[in-house]
C-alpha cells in the first residue's frame, strides 16, 4: 500500500508553497488563540481532561462489552448493526445496501475521516455508485481530488481562486459566473447542494461518539450538511471506528465540553444531533415512508492496535485537531507532507502506523521533534511523542537512516567529552569544508548550519575550581543539586555556572549533580532500547541525591522533559512519579520558592520571551513568566509561535534545514518588532536565533543574576563589576 | 408592569405572585436576569440574535415584525408544547400570517422563516435544546426562530443533561443541540454564516422581567 516517499522534496515544495505558508501561519495563530481563550479556567480543563481520558481508558480497557451493549440498544431501536473487519467489507455492505434499495440518486455523505481512512467513496463509486461529498471543505477537496489537509479544515489551505476554479467546473459555469465573494460562493454551494439533498435517496455520515447504553449516535458539526445527511433521505448509514464508542450520556457531556473547544475554541458547535434508531414520524396522522439507520463499525486494525500497548493509546484521540494547530512542524509543511495515506501531524503517525502500516508512518514520522507540544493541548492527554518515539524505534532503517548513524547523532555525551577534551582543535575540525561535507553525508547534518562550538573547560571542569558565593539570601538551608545535562556541560559551562551562582547568591548551598546524560539525544532518534542503561544511571544518582534532601534543578528544558516525560516509559511510572517533585527547571524553581520579586528589583529593562517547546510541555512555562514578569523594572514581551524551528538536532538536519529556517524566520519577524533583550531558556533556541536575528540571546536566568548582583552592589558606584564571565572560545 | 395574558403565559409567574417574601421573588427573578443575559451574550457571541418579548401580543408582533422585515408572509412552524398551550398557530394567523405545519420536505423547501420551540435552553454557551419534531424548521428555512421561556434555561449543559437523558430514554429519537446559525470557515478561514442550515437565529425570550429589570 505505501509508496516510496522523498520526504525532503515534499518539505521543499511545502515551505516554497507560499498559499500553503500562509494558511498554515493563520491556521496556526487563529485557532491557537482560539483554543486557548476557550479554557479561562484552567483548573476546570484539567479536571475534564483527566474525567475524559478515564473514560477512554475505561471504554477502550472494555472495548468488547460497550460495543456489545451499543449494537444490542442500537438493534432494540430498529437500527442494523455490521461489523466490518476491514475497508473492503465496510464498503461492500453499504454497496450491497445500496443496491438493494434502489439508490439511483447521488448519495450524500457528510465528513468523516474514518470514510476517508478506507477510502470508502472511491470503493462506492468503483461499484456505480455517485457520492457527493456535502461538507464544504469535502467538497472543495473531493473536487480537487486530493486527501483533507487538517482533521477538520479539510481544504484550508485552497485559495479562494482555486475554489473559485473548481465550482465552474463541478457547475459546468464558466469561471467568471462563480461570484467574488466567499459568502457568495458559498451560497452558490448551498443552493446547488440543497437540490441534491432533496433528492437524495441514501445519506451517509461518520460518527463522533457512540452511547453505548443508549444506543444514541452523536455527530458533531457547523455547516448542517450532517443533519441534511441524517434526517432528508430515508436511509442513513454511519460509519464509526470501534474506538469511538463511549459508555454513558455522562461521558458524552465530558467530551461536549472538550471537542468543540479544544478543535475551534467554540463552547459548542453550531450542531450537535443525538440520532437514536431510525427516525420516526413526528405526527401519527401521515406516517412517513419506511425510514432506516445502519451502523457501520469498522475494525481496521483497531483491534490490532488495541493489543499493541503503544499504539492503544492513539485509540483514545477524539479527532479535534488541536495537537496539529499548535504543532511546528504540521504549521511549518501541512498535512500533506506531514501526514500520511489518511491522517496527519503527529498523532497521524499512530493511525498510520495502526491502519495502513509502520511503513506508511515511517515516511513521515522524522518530522516528529518529540517536543510535546500537541500532548499539553490533547484533550485526552495522549502522549503523542512518545508514540512517535515508539514508532520511530519500530521503523528503524525504514526512515531511511541506520541504527548506527542515529546512534552517532543521538550519543551528544561522547560527541560532547571528545569534542570538549580536544577543543580547540575540534572546533577548527569541525568548522573545516571537508568534515562538514562528511558529516552531511554520513549524518546527514546540514553543512550551511553554525555547529555550537565545544568548550573547554567543561562545566564540571570549572565547579572544581568555583569558590560559593556567600549570601544570606531567603533561600539559605536549601540544598540543590544543579543537573550537568550535556548541552550546557560542553557547550555552554557559563549557563550552568550562572545558575549555580544566582542560587548560591540566593542562599542556596549548590552541588554539582554528578553528569548522567539522561538520553534525550538518543530518544529523539528513537534508540529507546539504548536509553535503558543510561536511564538507569541517571535514575540511581537523581534517586541517591533526593534521597539526601537535594532539589534537582536544571536549565535545559528538553532534558527535564525526558526525565519528568519518557522517563515514566522507559523505567517505570511509579518510580519516576517518586522522583517528579524533586525535578525543577530552574526558573519554575525559583517561581515555586516564592521569592520576593524585589530581590531583583533594578533598572528598567525589556525582556522579549519565547517559551521553549518542552519548557511548555512539562508545564515549566508559565511559571517562567510569572516570575520575570514581576520583577519591578522588567517589562516582559512573551512572543507566541509553536517554535524556534531548532528543536535540538532537527534544525540541523539536511532534509529539515528549509523548514526548520521558516519555521525560525516566523519568531524572528516577531522579535523584530521588539526592542529589548531576548531571552531564551533552550539551548538550541538561543542558536537559532542567534543565527537567524543577529543579536544577542542569552538565558532568562542570566540576566535574573544581573540584576541580583548589581542590586547587591549598588551603593556608590555599584555597577562596575562585571557579569558572569563570557570566556572567548 | 403587569399585562393581560401574563398569568396565562407564565406558569412561573404565579409561583412569584403567590410567593410570600420579597426576597424570594427578588432571588428567583435575579438568578433568571443573569442567566437570560448570559445566554443572550454567549448566543450573540456564537453569531446568533435574541428578542426579548414579556407577554403574548408583543410575542406575535415581534413575529409578525421579523416575517415582515423579511417579506414573507408564510411561516413554517414546528410541532411544539408551549407553541400550543399559547395557541400561536391561531394568533398568527388571526394577523394575517400563513402558517405551515408539514413535515414534508418537498413542501416546505421554499419557506424563508421556520418557528420553533425548545426543550430547554443552556446560558454558558448560548445553545437551545431541539427534539426531532423542529428538525425541519430548524434547519431548512435561511432564519430560524426560536421560542423559548425564560425559565426553560439552564445554567450550563450539566442544568439540562437529565431533562436530555429523560427524552432520550422516553423515545426522542432525535435530538440536536443548536449553538447559533449555521456556519463554515472552509473557504480561506473566513467565516461565512448560512452554508447548509439557517444563516440566522432568532430566539425568541418570554421573560416575566421588564426591559431594564423594572417591575
Ligand atoms: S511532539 Fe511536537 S513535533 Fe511531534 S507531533 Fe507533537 S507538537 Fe508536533
Ligand atoms: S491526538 Fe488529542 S489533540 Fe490530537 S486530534 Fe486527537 S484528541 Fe485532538
Amino acid at each position: 500500500m505505501s509508496r516510496k516517499r522523498d520526504l525532503a522534496a515534499e518539505i521543499l515544495r511545502a515551505v516554497a508553497d507560499e498559499q500553503l505558508q500562509h494558511s498554515l501561519n493563520s491556521l496556526g495563530e487563529r485557532l491557537n488563540m482560539l483554543r486557548a481563550a476557550a479554557f479561562p479556567d484552567r483548573q476546570e480543563y484539567e479536571a475534564l481532561r483527566r474525567e475524559a481520558r478515564r473514560i477512554k481508558e475505561e471504554t477502550i480497557a472494555h472495548l468488547d462489552k460497550y460495543l456489545a451493549q451499543l449494537r444490542a440498544q442500537v438493534e432494540a431501536q430498529g437500527g442494523k448493526v455490521f461489523l466490518a473487519q476491514d475497508g473492503t467489507e465496510a464498503a461492500a455492505y453499504i454497496t450491497q445496501l445500496a443496491s438493494a434499495r434502489g439508490v439511483s440518486a447521488p448519495i450524500v455523505k457528510a465528513k468523516s475521516m474514518t470514510a476517508e481512512e478506507i477510502e470508502l467513496n472511491r470503493a462506492l463509486i468503483a461499484q456505480g455508485l455517485q457520492v457527493l461529498e456535502v461538507d464544504l471543505g469535502e467538497r472543495i477537496i473531493q473536487l480537487a481530488g486530493e486527501k483533507p489537509a487538517h482533521i477538520i479544515g479539510p481544504a484550508f489551505h485552497k485559495s479562494k481562486e482555486e475554489v473559485r476554479r473548481l465550482f465552474a467546473r463541478w457547475l459546468e459555469i464558466p469561471e467568471g459566473d462563480i461570484p467574488q465573494g466567499i459568502s457568495a460562493i458559498t451560497a452558490l454551494a448551498r443552493s446547488a447542494l440543497r437540490q441534491k439533498f432533496l433528492q437524495a435517496e441514501m445519506g451517509i455520515t461518520g460518527v463522533n461518539f457512540a452511547v453505548a447504553e443508549t444506543g444514541t449516535i452523536v455527530l458533531v458539526e457547523n455547516e448542517g450538511d450532517i443533519r441534511m445527511t441524517t434526517r432528508l433521505p430515508p436511509l442513513h448509514v454511519a460509519l464509526m471506528g470501534l474506538e469511538k464508542v463511549i459508555p454513558t450520556l455522562d461521558d458524552l457531556r465530558v467530551f461536549l465540553e472538550l471537542l468543540p473547544r479544544s478543535g475551534t475554541g467554540q463552547k459548542l458547535t453550531s450542531y450537535v444531533s443525538l440520532l437514536t434508531g431510525p427516525r420516526r414520524s413526528s405526527s401519527g396522522e401521515r406516517p412517513e415512508p419506511e425510514r432506516e439507520f445502519h451502523l457501520v463499525l469498522l475494525d481496521n486494525g483497531r483491534s490490532r492496535m488495541r493489543a499493541d500497548p503503544a499504539l492503544r493509546e492513539a485509540l483514545y484521540c477524539i479527532r479535534c485537531g488541536a495537537c496539529m494547530n499548535t504543532c511546528a512542524p504540521y504549521l511549518g509543511v501541512g498535512g500533506h507532507v506531514y501526514g500520511g495515506q489518511t491522517y496527519m501531524s503527529g498523532i497521524g503517525n499512530a493511525w498510520e502506523a495502526g491502519v495502513h502500516g509502520l511503513e506508511e508512518a515511517a515516511g513521515f514520522n522524522e518530522l516528529c521533534t518529540t517536543c510535546g507540544r500537541c500532548t499539553e493541548v490533547c484533550p485526552v492527554k495522549i502522549d503523542i511523542p512518545w508514540l512517535n518515539t515508539v514508532i520511530r524505534q519500530r521503523a528503524g532503517s525504514l526512515t531511511g537512516r541506520a541504527r548506527w548513524q542515529r546512534w552517532l547523532i543521538g550519543r551528544v555525551d561522547l560527541s560532547g567529552r571528545w569534542g570538549s577534551y580536544t577543543a580547540p582543535l575540534s572546533n577548527w575540525l569541525v568548522r573545516a569544508k571537508p568534515l562538514r561535507l562528511l558529516l552531511e553525508k554520513v549524518l546527514a547534518l546540514d553543512r550551511r548550519r553554525r555547529l555550537p562550538a565545544f568548550r573547554r573547560p567543561t562545566l564540571e571542569q570549572r565547579f572544581r575550581r568555583h569558590r560559593p558565593a556567600r549570601s544570606d539570601g531567603p533561600l539559605q538551608g536549601t540544598k540543590v543539586a544543579l543537573l550537568p545535562d550535556c548541552f550546557t556541560n560542553y557547550y555552554q559551562p557559563e549557563i550552568g555556572l550562572a545558575a549555580i551562582e544566582l542560587l548560591e547568591r540566593l542562599g542556596c548551598s549548590v552541588e554539582l549533580a554528578p553528569r548522567r546524560c539522561c538520553g534525550r539525544g538518543l530518544l529523539s532518534q528513537g534508540l529507546i532500547e539504548e536509553v535503558k542503561p543510561l536511564a538507569r544511571r541517571s535514575m540511581e544518582t537523581l534517586e541517591r541525591l533526593a534521597g539526601q534532601g537535594y532539589e534537582l534543578v536544571g536549565v535545559e528544558p528538553s532534558c527535564l522533559a525526558a526525565l519528568r516525560g519518557e522517563y515514566a516509559h522507559i523505567i517505570g511510572s511509579k518510580r519516576a512519579a517518586r522522583l517528579r517533585p524533586h525535578l525543577w527547571e530552574i526558573l519554575e524553581y525559583l517561581q515555586h520558592c516564592h521569592l520576593p520579586p524585589e530581590l531583583f528589583a533594578g533598572p528598567e529593562q525589556q525582556l522579549v520571551y519565547h517559551g521553549h517547546c518542552q519548557q511548555k510541555a512539562i508545564g515549566a512555562n508559565r511559571a517562567a513568566i510569572s516570575l520575570l514578569a514581576n520583577i519591578p523594572g522588567v517589562k516582559l514581551k512573551v512572543v507566541e509561535v509553536p517554535c524556534c524551528g531548532m528543536a535540538g538536532s532537527f534544525g540541523y538536519k539536511r532534509d529539515f534545514y528549509q523548514l526548520s529556517m521558516q519555521l525560525g524566520r516566523r519568531l524572528t519577524k516577531k522579535l523584530e518588532k521588539l526592542e529589548g533583550q531576548i531571552v531564551l531558556c533552550g539551548s538550541s533556541c538561543r542558536a537559532q536565533v542567534e543565527e537567524l536575528s543577529g543579536r544577542s540571546v542569552r538565558h532568562p536566568l542570566e540576566l535574573l543574576l544581573e540584576r541580583l548582583k548589581s542590586k547587591e552592589l549598588s551603593g556608590p558606584g555599584g555597577h562596575d563589576e562585571e557579569p558572569v564571565a563570557r570566556d572567548k572560545l | 408592569m403587569l399585562r393581560a395574558g401574563r398569568q396565562t403565559l407564565f406558569a412561573w409567574t404565579d409561583v412569584i405572585t403567590h410567593a410570600n417574601q420579597g426576597y424570594r421573588t427578588l432571588s428567583i427573578s435575579t438568578e433568571h436576569t443573569q442567566l437570560i443575559s448570559r445566554f443572550v451574550q454567549e448566543l450573540s457571541l456564537a453569531g446568533g440574535q435574541t428578542r426579548q418579548v414579556h407577554d403574548l401580543a408583543q410575542l406575535v408582533s415581534a413575529i409578525a415584525d421579523i416575517l415582515r422585515e423579511r417579506q414573507t408572509g408564510r411561516l413554517l412552524v414546528a410541532a411544539d408544547n408551549l407553541i400550543t398551550e399559547l395557541d400561536l398557530v391561531t394568533r398568527l394567523r388571526a394577523k394575517g400570517i400563513e402558517v405551515i405545519t408539514s413535515d414534508e420536505p418537498a413542501q416546505v423547501a421554499q419557506l424563508e422563516v421556520g418557528l420553533t420551540g425548545a426543550l430547554a435552553a443552556v446560558a454558558s454557551s448560548g445553545t437551545l435544546l431541539l427534539a426531532g419534531g423542529a428538525s425541519l424548521a430548524s434547519l431548512l428555512p435561511p432564519l430560524h426562530l426560536a421560542l423559548i421561556r425564560a425559565e426553560q434555561i439552564e445554567p450550563d449543559l450539566t442544568g439540562v443533561w437529565p431533562l436530555l437523558g429523560q427524552a432520550i430514554r422516553t423515545g426522542e429519537r432525535e435530538l440536536c443541540l443548536i449553538t447559533g446559525p449555521s456556519k463554515t470557515a472552509d473557504i480561506e478561514q473566513t467565516l461565512v454564516q448560512g452554508v447548509h442550515g439557517p444563516g440566522e437565529l432568532i430566539v425568541i425570550i418570554l421573560s416575566e422581567d421588564e426591559p431594564g429589570g423594572q417591575p
